[in-house]
């Protein structure tokens, strides 16, 4: 995201426990969400390769843009990558203990301080894809093992926000797979010098744009960040976006489910009213949420 | 004296005379009923449904519709059961009693009928000295009256007792029409209203016939029984939601042009003041408005809206002639899509939030529930004429919910009763 505009996006003050708690909501959700999804998808896929095409085709291009993942697929590389995460998190979360203050103010914020921001941003927007993502293969290999009719698990605003996102999410997972050192270490290199908007350009002229941003995240989509965005909503948000995360595990959980049925050709009509009613409830916060974001912004 | 006792007594004749005349046109009104279709007219309960047109392409509008209806009956049936007494109890009266939020304008209206029918609570002192006056020595005791007096006094008392007698025709009629309108009796035989009885028939059949998931088109028939002492009979009621589909434009500038309209003086003094209107032509004679109207009806290609303010027109002389209040009028339907609203509320400066804005365009275009349906999110608020809080609920779940039994009846009166919502479908 353009430095500028993720600076003017800011609150002009927040506190330091604001950033903690995110890096720990991110945390929750790949340890808790993520990394058991993958682990029972692994299992469920294992030797297997993908039955329906537009689920094929996604494992055909994640492949592509990131070949070292080539012997294992999306769901391996994904795994691979999402497990490497805590570690990270728990570096950044180090990191910002040592150099922001206790209430941050937008005219302290340094290039580094701004890069760490970045950097949770576009963790938490892989994350989510991620989540997305994966309920939709599973519904699509469901539908396809089954021969049935596929019945879309996301509202067409998150299908068309998947289509939309597709290169972005590959570029950062690309990024999330640097060596947890090598991403310390970048972090380090960028000079700590405040960040004024008139004057970006002109210290990208003289540093020079790798020092600035070694991590290349001024490239990558802008995505609109509510944490630091959010006054009295806040609290609010959070436990919106917790529920999320606890339907949304609930939901992967029942869709690896179904698809594991579906591999040994079992169907069952409990389990599919279960995940419908659950979908249901996910789109519901997730549209909270979406509202909470667009009313912020 | 005398004279106005005469007029009095010329005055109720006359009374009575216009009554008879009003029901002899009934009775002949439904003695020349020449169609089975008109005939059950009051067995067809239909109301309006404006649908966007942005939205008729979606595949869960059928489902939408379903709701709507289920929604519209939870109303209907719970305004058959509220028309009617039990015994003595009027049972509108005593659950407002115990209603949190109680009606100002209805509880005036109770107040001034039953001052007439002299069954108001004495806040007032109506007390008569017009044949004497309260003896001064004790206020106990009235002045002895001559026996003139006397006399007056008894043919007051009857002429009372007339009034009252007409105005219980009236009240009588109400019922005696609500009867006969579901297939039995005469018109003009006048039953008393608070021997009679009415109500929704066994509760699990009729759930069954609600919750079938009926062609649009048909409809869904419903049983009201009617009760008086040991008479009983049961009458299917086809409630038929009519779908219009209106262009987004069209609905947008119908919905918005009339809230608008009925823009309050306040705010229409500040419009002349910043030179939006004139002042003899728009802030007098309101031309302004007249002007608008005719450009909505010029615009309602449909003729749904002329439709709507053609039914005001009608219920509100089928109010006058009977006597009952027409409650039915403001039971129109609306569904619009997220994108008109946000046309509305961009035209007219509101929000769809705020219940005040919300309660001015219900107002202005007889609408009983509007939905917003957000197709990006499959998301659908429906908001209740009267009820602050909105049901809002993602189209999966409605679907789910309509898939099994359908929207649960019950459920939708018990939240009604309450002066909710239904959170849950």
């Amino acid at each position: 995201m353009n430095l500028k505009s993720f600076f003017s996006s800011l609150l002009p003050s927040f506190e330091r426990s604001r950033i903690v708690e995110d890096i720990e909501l991110i945390r929750k959700e790949v340890v808790e969400v993520l990394l058991p999804a993958f682990k029972t998808a692994l299992a469920t896929m294992a030797g297997k390769t993908w039955a329906h095409n537009e689920a094929n085709a996604f494992n055909s291009t994640f492949i592509a843009a990131l070949p070292q993942f080539r012997q294992v697929g999306f769901l391996g590389g994904a795994q691979r990558i999402f497990a490497d995460l805590p570690a990270k998190l728990d570096a950044i979360d180090k990191m910002v203990i040592e150099i922001f203050a206790k209430d941050v103010t937008k005219d302290t914020i340094t290039y580094r301080k701004a890069a760490i921001l970045q950097y949770l941003d576009t963790v938490r927007f892989a994350a989510k894809y991620t989540g997305r993502m994966l309920l939709r293969l599973t519904a699509l290999e469901t539908a396809a093992l089954n021969k049935s009719e596929f019945s879309e698990p996301l509202s067409p605003a998150e299908t068309s926000w998947l289509a939309a996102n597709q290169s972005a999410y590959l570029q950062v997972m690309k990024l999330l797979a640097q060596h947890p050192k090598d991403l310390a270490a970048l972090l380090e290199e960028i000079p700590d010098i405040a960040v004024v908007p008139d004057r970006v350009d002109l210290v990208k002229q003289t540093v020079g744009l790798d020092k600035i941003d070694p991590l290349k995240l001024n490239f990558l989509p802008p995505t609109f960040n509510p944490i630091y965005g959010l006054r009295l909503m806040y609290t609010e948000y959070q436990v919106k976006r917790y529920e999320e995360q606890v339907e949304e595990k609930r939901l992967l959980e029942l869709r690896l489910l179904a698809m594991k049925e579906a591999h040994s050709g079992k169907q069952d009509a409990r389990l599919a009213q279960q995940i419908e009613y659950t979908e249901g409830r996910l789109q519901r916060l997730s549209y909270k949420i979406a509202e909470m974001e667009k009313h912020a912004a | 004296m005398l004279n106005m006792t005469a007029a009095k007594a010329a005055g109720v004749a006359a009374l009575q005379f216009v009554l008879g005349v009003a029901k002899g046109v009934l009775r002949s009104n439904s003695v020349k009923t020449d169609s089975l279709v008109r005939f059950t007219r009051a067995t067809r309960v239909e109301p309006i449904a404006l649908v966007d047109q942005r939205l008729v392409h979606l595949p869960y509008m059928g489902d939408v519709m379903q709701t709507m209806s289920s929604i519209f009956i939870g109303y209907y049936l719970q305004a058959v059961s509220l028309a009617v007494n039990v015994g003595r109890i009027n049972v509108i009266r005593l659950l407002d009693s115990l209603n949190p939020h109680r009606d100002v304008a209805d509880a005036s209206a109770a107040f001034l009928t039953d001052s007439l029918a002299g069954k108001a609570p004495k806040f007032l002192s109506t007390e008569s000295y017009m044949f004497g006056l309260p003896s001064l020595e004790s206020l106990e005791t009235d002045l002895e009256r001559d026996l003139f007096a006397e006399a007056a006094a008894r043919k007051k008392q009857q002429d009372e007792k007339n009034m009252k007698d007409t105005l219980q025709n009236i009240a009588g009629s109400k019922v005696g029409k609500f009867v006969q309108s579901q297939g039995q009796g005469d018109v003009g035989e006048e039953v008393n209203p608070n021997g009679i009885r009415g109500g929704v028939s066994n509760k699990s059949d009729l759930q069954k016939l609600v919750t079938e998931a009926t062609n649009l088109s048909v409809g869904k028939l419903i049983e009201v029984t009617i009760e008086d002492g040991d008479k009983k009979a049961t009458f299917p009621i086809m409630v038929r939601v009519i779908s219009t589909i209106v262009n987004g434009p069209t609905l947008v500038h119908i919905l918005s042009d009339q809230s608008r309209w009925y823009a309050t003086a306040k705010e229409r003094f500040h419009m002349w003041r910043a030179g939006q209107l004139e002042f003899v032509r728009d802030l007098v004679l309101c031309q302004d408005l007249i002007d608008e109207h005719r450009r909505a009806l010029l615009n309602d290609k449909s003729g749904a809206y002329k439709e709507i303010l053609e039914r005001r027109a009608g219920n509100a002389v089928a109010s006058a002639m009977t006597g009952t209040p027409s409650v039915a009028t403001a039971s129109n339907i609306v569904v619009l899509s997220k994108q008109s609203a946000k046309e509305i509320e961009q035209v007219t400066g509101g929000r769809f939030t705020d219940v005040k804005f919300r309660n001015r365009l219900f107002d202005r275009s007889y609408v009983m529930l509007m939905a917003v349906i957000d197709p990006e999110w499959e998301q659908i608020t429906i908001y209740h004429r009267g009820i602050a809080l909105p049901t809002e609920m993602m189209l999966k779940e409605l679907k789910a919910t309509n898939k099994g039994t359908g929207p649960d009846i019950s459920e939708i009166l018990k939240a009604y009763q309450l002066g909710q919502s239904p959170s849950n479908l």
